[in-house]
């Protein structure tokens, strides 16, 4: 049963009464209702015996709370349009921390009349409220949706918390039906009885709340993603799809944050783009640099590669409305001089390279060899990602005679293998199918495995270089000694010599 | 018809001329002599600075002697041209490394000195390789590219190449091309090797002998397949890792375990020969009276 987003603002097609159920201990009960159920008398918290019984054409759907989470993930998504402070009140709510934001809307009540009528063509029934503590808020949006309260001092706010309900205090039902039933049910009631008594009775709760409403307690709203150190962006009258046109105001909103890096002495480290589309979803675009960047066209640069990556990935939809750009994180930026030689510039250009083939490929597909001491040939050289100013040449020259292998396969390949003596050099061996015979050998290289790593069971190997009869010199080895070890040693091919 | 003829060639030819005369006029421009004449004159006066080189192994055993080459080419020509030394990209396609192995940065490095700076790429497909080729190559700063790719992909073919030989030959950068598996296919690079296993030298002893058995100098069996010289050119080179350079060693003495007076000569047994305790062969021709 699809209804489509639209229903909300085109009018709601002909249907019956809908209602989700969710199983609460061992009844089955309506967690949720629509108008038209709630017209005919139907209520949540009813069993969906009684409900059917009151209205026999409800239809009631199974809850799924898992997907209402996503779908208010996606609205707080959507939100970050308008702060990039938006806290999840979950099961049912967003607090947006709009202070500093308002004027950008063209204050308050413009900033919540979008917000509203923007959800509203979403297809979102949505009630909102704008106060200055997150309490109020969230109880006007409750139980007078629509209301602005920008100054907590005037007489405006004084008239409307006491009239509200003690429902609106974010109290557990028991304690809130404890209240009504000892006859306070106003929060008028509440202001000016004793606190003493009060907090005896009903607990400490019950003050925090009354006094996080009232602003005499701090309440802080904990975003939801870390705040973004730099910020720049654009809405478009006239949403864009093509990619150039993307690429194109990347470098615009790159050039705007500029002056602010530069004032902060600078470059940016991690940038992500934020796309808004035209119908709420939001795409998140991040890019990485090896070394702190200003430049815009270098910028522009790197989010041209990632785009080009993953637009294939992107649906554009309708297009994008919003475009911002964000820096996450960013360290200071010297301005180099180059040395004679030139191999400052040498290096610059090295990490803009490696920066292209990373917002291109990933991080995980550019990188660069790093040594470690370790006899194990698996353990002695690893690879990472490519950063600015790390260890990557061939590292120290070798400082042992033995010969290693320009090749090594990852996972030693078992190869069959016939030795003149036990611990012998092998004569002829069977690697991929294909036999080899050995006219030279030399060896064995005794490499112990790490016992603090591999543990001390782990077996031996003794390592030969040998060359066949056609000249091609393989790196081979014996896993296991006859002396010591019980199981049978095997051999296995571990890389290839130059 | 002649005359349409003659205009077609008039035209068509002229700048397929110019091109290849670009070719080789980057190529002459900038070139390293290796030491090797033969070599060096079938390449036009050394080892092209700018553009593509192809360096080919028939098979994935030979693998190890190709990269071995690359590795000893780009440690001559770093040392004959230090502004390459900045830094090197490696890209490696993923069949490639699950034939051949990882190129490992110990033995490399007990090969031939490399550049100070190595970047390794792990592209997921070709086409991300190409892409990755051609953005090294047109990097400057970078000082050489290594592609790495398994057997004759269909998505490299002649406009591919030939837009990455442009490239590099801009940049005036050597790119190697590393073909594994590969076979003999045309390509915008002037020259193509083609590299098999040759046996290593033996050991040299401190009084001037070989020691017999051992496994020295490593070698290649270099064939210049492509080049200016009509017919292609077999040499088997041995790798002087001390000089930094490339011997060629006699072909009379190809077989490097019989090249040399071993110092230590051991009495090898004899083979054995048709001796009188030899098994019969299977079976006896018997004269079975016919059964007719």
């Amino acid at each position: 049963m699809r209804w489509g987003v639209s229903w909300r603002s085109r009018g709601r097609p002909e249907a019956p009464p809908i209602a989700c159920s969710e199983r609460v201990g061992s009844a089955l009960r309506l967690l949720a209702v629509d108008e038209h159920a709630r017209s005919q008398g139907v209520r949540p918290g009813h069993g969906v015996a009684e409900a059917r019984a009151i209205c026999p054409l409800l239809d009631v759907v199974p809850s799924d709370l898992a997907a209402d989470q996503r779908f208010l993930d996606a609205v707080a998504d959507w939100a970050d349009r308008y702060t990039p402070l938006v806290g999840m009140d979950r099961p049912d709510g967003l607090f947006l921390d709009i202070s500093g934001c308002a004027h950008l809307f063209g204050g308050e009540r413009a900033l919540l009349d979008d917000c509203l009528t923007r959800l509203f063509h979403l297809g979102v029934d949505a009630r909102a409220a704008i106060a200055g503590t997150p309490g109020l808020a969230w109880a006007l949006a409750r139980h007078d949706s629509g209301h602005v309260v920008s100054d907590m001092g005037a007489d405006d706010c004084g008239d409307i918390i006491p009239s509200l309900p003690v429902a609106a205090l974010r109290l557990p039902p028991a304690d809130v039906a404890a209240l009504t039933r000892v006859g306070l049910s106003r929060i008028g009631d509440l202001i000016g009885a004793p606190r003493k008594p009060l907090a005896r009775r009903f607990g400490p709760l019950l003050l925090v709340r009354l006094d996080q409403m009232t602003g005499i307690e701090e309440e802080p709203v904990s975003p939801r993603r870390p705040v973004a150190a730099l910020t720049a962006e654009r809405r478009l009258t006239e949403p864009v799809v093509s990619r150039e046109a993307i690429e194109a105001l990347t470098g615009q909103l790159a050039d705007s944050l500029r002056p602010s890096l530069e004032r902060r002495g600078a470059g940016a480290r991690e940038l992500e783009l934020q796309l808004f589309r035209v119908d709420g979803a939001v795409v998140r675009i991040r890019v990485g640099a090896a070394r702190p960047l200003r430049d815009p066209a270098r910028l522009r640069g790197l989010f041209a590669e990632r785009l080009a990556a993953v637009h294939d990935e992107i649906e554009a939809g309708f297009g994008f409305e919003t475009v911002r750009l964000c820096v996450l994180v960013f360290e200071p930026l010297d301005a180099a001089q180059a040395d004679f030689s030139g191999s400052a510039e040498a290096d610059e250009t090295l990490a803009a390279l490696a920066d292209r083939l990373t917002a291109r490929l990933g991080a995980d597909r550019v990188l660069m060899p790093q040594h470690h001491a370790s006899h194990v040939p698996e353990r002695a050289s690893s690879l990472a990602p490519f950063v600015e100013g790390g260890t990557s040449g061939p590292g120290p020259a070798i400082t042992h005679a033995a010969a290693r292998p320009v090749r090594l396969f990852r996972h030693p390949e078992p190869v069959t293998a016939v030795a003149e003596v036990p611990e012998g050099p092998p004569v002829t061996f069977r690697w991929r199918r294909s036999h080899h015979r050995v006219t030279r050998a030399e060896g064995p290289e005794r490499i112990a495995a790490e016992w603090w790593i591999d543990g001390e069971d782990a077996p031996a190997r003794d390592y030969y270089r040998v060359e066949d009869d056609s000249g091609r010199r393989f790196w081979l080895f014996r896993e296991g000694l006859y002396e010591r070890d019980v199981a049978t040693p095997r051999w296995f091919m571990h890389g290839l010599f130059g | 018809m002649r005359d349409t003829i003659n205009r077609l060639e008039s035209t068509l030819p002229k700048t397929r001329q110019q091109a290849m005369a670009a070719d080789f006029a980057g190529e002459t421009q900038d070139a390293v002599m290796l030491g090797l004449p033969p070599l060096d004159g079938a390449l036009g006066g050394g080892f092209p600075m700018a553009g593509m080189t192809e360096i080919r192994a028939a098979e994935s055993r030979d693998w190890g002697a190709a990269c071995g080459f690359a590795w000893v080419l780009a440690a001559m020509l770093l040392k004959h041209q230090p502004r390459l030394g900045g830094a090197l990209v490696w890209i490696a396609a993923a069949d490639a490394r699950a034939e051949g192995g990882e190129p490992w940065m110990p033995g490399l490095s007990g090969l031939a000195p490399g550049p100070r700076q190595i970047l390794i790429v792990h592209p997921r497909r070709t086409a991300d390789a190409l892409w990755a080729a051609e953005a090294a190559a047109g990097t400057a700063g970078i000082g050489m590219t290594i592609l790495e790719l398994r057997g004759n992909p269909g998505c490299f073919g002649l406009t591919e190449s030939r837009r990455l030989q442009f490239r590099a030959r801009q940049a005036g950068r050597p790119l190697l091309l590393l073909r594994q598996t590969g076979e003999a296919e045309a390509g915008a690079a002037p020259a193509r090797f083609h590299i098999g296993a040759a046996p290593a030298g033996l050991r040299r002893l401190p009084d001037g002998g070989r020691l017999a058995g051992s496994i020295g100098r490593p070698a290649f069996a270099v064939t210049l397949e492509k080049s200016r010289l009509p017919a292609p050119l077999s040499l088997i080179l041995e790798w002087n890792r001390h000089e930094c350079r490339l011997d060629i060693r006699p072909c009379a003495a190809g077989h490097a375990a019989g090249s040399g007076q071993p110092a230590d000569s051991r009495p090898r047994l004899s083979a054995s020969a048709d001796g009188p305790h030899r098994a019969d062969a299977m079976g006896r021709v018997l004269a079975l009276p016919r059964a007719s």
